[in-house]
């Protein structure tokens, strides 16, 4: 347990730097600026990604989220410096119809599920199509099967540090979903979403799929990382130095937000070109 | 008024858009209305069906309309005259029984009241500000307060001021929404049951989103509703962005809405002085400085955004918000702009008309900003009603108090302030119709034609005739050439008030105590500050090193400081600098000199 938490603390470490200080300052440098909004149904632990992502920290019976948490994170990727602005929004229902806010203009998205709670993926599915449907087209979704440390016995998560990009990793997966099997001892037996289906399912909408533990940090950085790494910097680049003539900050995002304070329907006609002040 | 027009909401829809080009920051008035060509927009567009008659019938079943300008807020202009009673309560205007009594709570109010109360992020929302306010207009009771989230702790007068002052009151269009904003009087009476933090200059804050929609459930024929942002901190440029960014959402997700803004502002850092903060507010970023003083300019060469200051992208808290481009307010009254900034910095009060108080707030936040550094020394309202408590007190048969600004929409003001020496009524003179403005009748406000009226005052320093050229131009040119041009007119002025501070800051270094006088002092008691000013020794410094204010000559140059040192606006600022002498040189710091 101790192990793969520090390993995974490493791969932060060398990843990410350290933005406590930046995170608030309005200090907008030479970074790419990424909105990333997460979305998924109630209590399937979004914010604890996010806090695992951030400030690599994990806190049990986190209150609910109320509209949406804004934080932010930088991150290095070979040569380039992404700058992540997270929108983490509440799973209760009644927030619902405020996602689009969150996710217009987005580059990319994490729709998170709960392994072990069959509905929560069913919930990720309908976000995923929505996000095809209303976001950015060019938005990169990732698709997060969390709380895999409950389907994990001890052993087994402490033993081999878990290589999340192996294919062949995978659980024994013997459980199948409506097939519960009653009080046995097994924690496989908690899972209700198997990680092949999740998977399937992920690659044939065409998402990036990862299971994860907020709690003890497997796989977050993972996802981040990747989403970093399919994020069409370049798009991003010309479009900032398109609309702004500045390099630093969006000019998409310039963009996006420029109709929103104005209109929510995504119907609202298409603004004119942002002067070039 | 054109009753033959047509509606095509789709048009306005998109007229929203495009005339909001800020990338969800604020726009002084988001929709229309603030300025000439949006308001014009704005009346091509009125609709077919648009009974104003039935609108003024409407109002005046409740009271008298004034006009030919049906009024949301159905302003009681049917007053005898401009004395009221000082604290004026709904109760005392309203015919007896008129309250339902029984009448049960709406839907919103009880909605509100039901949102969980965390001690703790109270705490941290309300480092930022008071709460926000839901305010509508309801068929009894006009406008009204249905809740404030967070709850703020509120006299009923204050409660009745915030709802009058969160509508327009006269006629702004069919259908639509604005930001304006306004300043309300604190009530001090019981300190000990206050809400807090204390207020610092004994005033409220309020950054208002309105919007109006044709709603045909509605006996009044409209859906009038109003979201205010109501704080201590006079940063109307990051306000009046948060307000146009929450307003139109609240129209349409109404509470989870007000409670997602209240809970982004809980994670806010502080509003510390001096600071750049990156502040995400409802899936938007915004980039704030927050300056060091209320009084120190925010200069846009000198802003801390780590790049290029950009008006679209970024906020400096304290200016006025610069979309739609301030200019094209003071487009009738261009070549007076000059005599208009001696009248404020010498504390001549002024009369504000506008056609809207997007117009009216936008403007006095702007004139309040050209003030800087010299510490503001009267009172000034963005939007002042009918309905407020300080109308007795503000507006009467005696002379307005010095350094009064007061923004009104009300054509009762033009009446009841016939003796003000001084009245700038916003916008552009009407122009005959070309193709691309169309009459902007509703674009005149009901008061004054547009322009500067003196009776006064003489001007003393010389126009910039260049700067003049530019802005006349910018004036025809497009949205981004008069936002250049009122940026540049900012920064014109902003320097003006400093040359005007200049030679005082000068002879007041000569009455710093030397440094041997310093240490002297430190061996003793005494407490350390400036020297007395003289006027005749300031004159004599003045003579000798001049004034880079273009003045129209030396005598002119003697008036206006001979002026200025009677003004209040001197006294506050010398008070303020003998503090910080004071302070520096009261400190065991040593002195570096």
């Amino acid at each position: 347990m101790e192990q793969t938490k520090s390993a995974v603390v490493n791969g932060f470490a060398a990843t990410f730097s350290s933005t406590m200080s930046d995170s608030a300052s309005g200090s907008v440098d030479k970074s790419v600026q990424v909105k990333l909004v997460l979305l998924g149904e109630a209590a399937v632990g979004k914010s604890s990604v996010v806090l695992r992502f951030v400030s690599n920290e994990f806190q049990p019976n986190k209150e609910p989220t109320i509209g949406a948490a804004f934080l932010t994170q930088k991150c290095r990727l070979e040569d380039r410096i992404l700058r992540y602005e997270i929108w983490d929004t509440a799973g209760q229902e009644r927030f619902h119809s405020l996602a689009p806010m969150y996710y217009r203009n987005a580059q990319a998205a994490v729709v998170v599920y709960d392994v072990t709670k069959a509905s929560s993926l069913e919930k990720a599915k309908s976000w995923v199509k929505e996000l095809q449907r209303q976001a950015n087209p060019n938005i990169v979704i990732a698709l997060a099967g969390n709380k895999v440390d409950l389907v994990q016995s001890s052993a087994s998560s402490s033993g081999t540090s878990p290589s999340l990009d192996s294919e062949d990793e995978a659980d024994d997966a013997t459980a199948t979903p409506g097939e519960t099997p009653g009080s046995s001892g097994d924690p496989e037996s908690l899972r209700q979403v198997p990680r092949e289906e999740a998977q399937a399912y992920a690659s044939e909408a065409g998402l990036l799929f990862f299971e994860t533990s907020a709690k003890t940090g497997e796989g977050i950085v993972d996802i981040f990382t990747e989403i970093a790494k399919k994020i069409p910097i370049e798009h991003i680049l010309a479009a900032t130095r398109g609309s702004s003539g500045r390099p630093g900050a969006s000019g998409n995002r310039t963009e996006g937000t420029r109709q929103q304070g104005v209109n929510l329907d995504d119907n609202a006609p298409k603004p004119k070109d942002a002067c070039n002040c | 008024m054109p009753q033959t027009l047509k509606l095509d909401e789709e048009l306005l829809e998109e007229d929203i858009g495009t005339l909001s080009p800020y990338p969800s920051m604020a726009s002084a008035s988001s929709s229309r209305a603030s300025s000439a060509t949006i308001s014009s927009t704005t009346v091509s567009q009125l609709p077919e069906d648009l009974d104003i008659h039935l609108m003024m019938h409407q109002n005046s079943t409740r009271r008298q309309s004034f006009g030919p300008l049906a009024s949301p807020s159905s302003p009681t202009l049917s007053l005898p005259s401009d004395v009221r009673p000082k604290q004026l309560s709904r109760s005392h205007t309203l015919p007896h029984g008129f309250r339902n009594i029984e009448k049960s709570p709406r839907k919103r109010q009880v909605e509100i009241e039901k949102l969980v109360v965390d001690e703790e992020l109270v705490k941290k929302m309300q480092r930022w500000m008071l709460g926000i306010a839901a305010v509508q207009f309801d068929l009894e009771d006009g406008p009204v307060i249905d809740g404030i989230y967070p709850p703020v702790k509120l006299s009923p007068a204050e409660r009745e001021n915030i709802a009058f002052s969160a509508f327009p009151d006269s006629f702004q269009f069919d259908q639509g929404s604005q930001n304006h904003s306004f300043r309300i009087r604190e009530e001090l009476k019981d300190l000990a049951n206050r809400r807090c933090p204390l207020s610092v200059d004994g005033f409220i804050y309020g950054f208002a989103h309105f919007t109006q929609r044709r709603d045909p459930t509605s006996k009044r024929g409209y859906y009038q509703s109003s979201i205010v942002i109501l704080t201590y901190h006079p940063y109307p440029a990051l306000f009046s962005a948060l307000a146009s960014i929450l307003g139109p959402l609240f129209q349409s997700h109404e509470i989870p809405m007000l409670e997602s803004a209240c809970y982004n502002i809980a994670t806010w850092r502080d509003p510390t002085p001096g600071e750049t903060l990156e502040l995400g507010f409802l899936g938007t970023v915004l980039h704030v400085e927050i300056p060091h003083s209320v009084d120190t300019q925010q200069l846009t060469e000198t802003s801390s955004f780590n790049e290029k200051y950009n008006p679209k992208r970024h906020i400096l808290a304290t200016t006025t918000p610069f979309l739609p481009p301030p200019l094209l307010l003071f487009e009738a009254s261009l070549s007076n702009l000059w005599s208009i900034w001696e009248c404020l910095v010498l504390c001549e009060p002024i009369l504000i008309f506008g056609a809207s108080p997007a117009q009216t707030s936008q403007a006095i936040w702007w004139l309040r900003d050209l003030l800087r550094p010299i510490p503001v020394a009267g009172d000034f309202r963005p939007y002042f009603t009918m309905q407020d408590g300080d109308l007795s007190l503000l507006v009467n048969k005696l002379p307005p108090k010095a350094g009064l600004i007061l923004g009104v929409t009300n054509p009762f003001f033009e009446k009841s302030c016939a003796h003000w020496p001084h009245v700038l009524s916003l916008g552009r003179r009407s122009i005959p119709t070309s193709a691309s403005f169309k009459t902007p009748s509703l674009d005149s406000s009901a008061g004054p034609a547009p322009g500067w009226k003196t009776r006064t005052h003489k001007r003393y320093i010389s126009k910039d005739r260049v700067l003049l050229k530019q802005l006349e131009h910018a004036c025809r040119g497009d949205d981004r050439s008069r936002l250049m041009a009122s940026l540049a007119l900012r920064r014109h002025f902003c320097s003006r008030t400093t040359q005007l501070i200049t030679p005082l800051a000068r002879y007041l270094n000569s009455l710093i105590p030397s440094p041997t006088e310093v240490s002297r002092a430190r061996t003793s008691t005494n407490i350390l500050r400036l020297k007395p000013f003289n006027s005749a020794n300031f004159f004599a410094s003045l003579k000798a090193h001049g004034s880079t204010l273009p003045f129209k000559s030396t005598g002119k140059r003697t008036e206006f400081y001979e002026r200025w040192l009677k003004s209040p606006a001197f006294g506050t600022w010398v008070a303020q600098q003998e503090q910080i002498v004071q302070d520096v040189l009261n400190t065991d710091e040593p002195l570096s000199t």
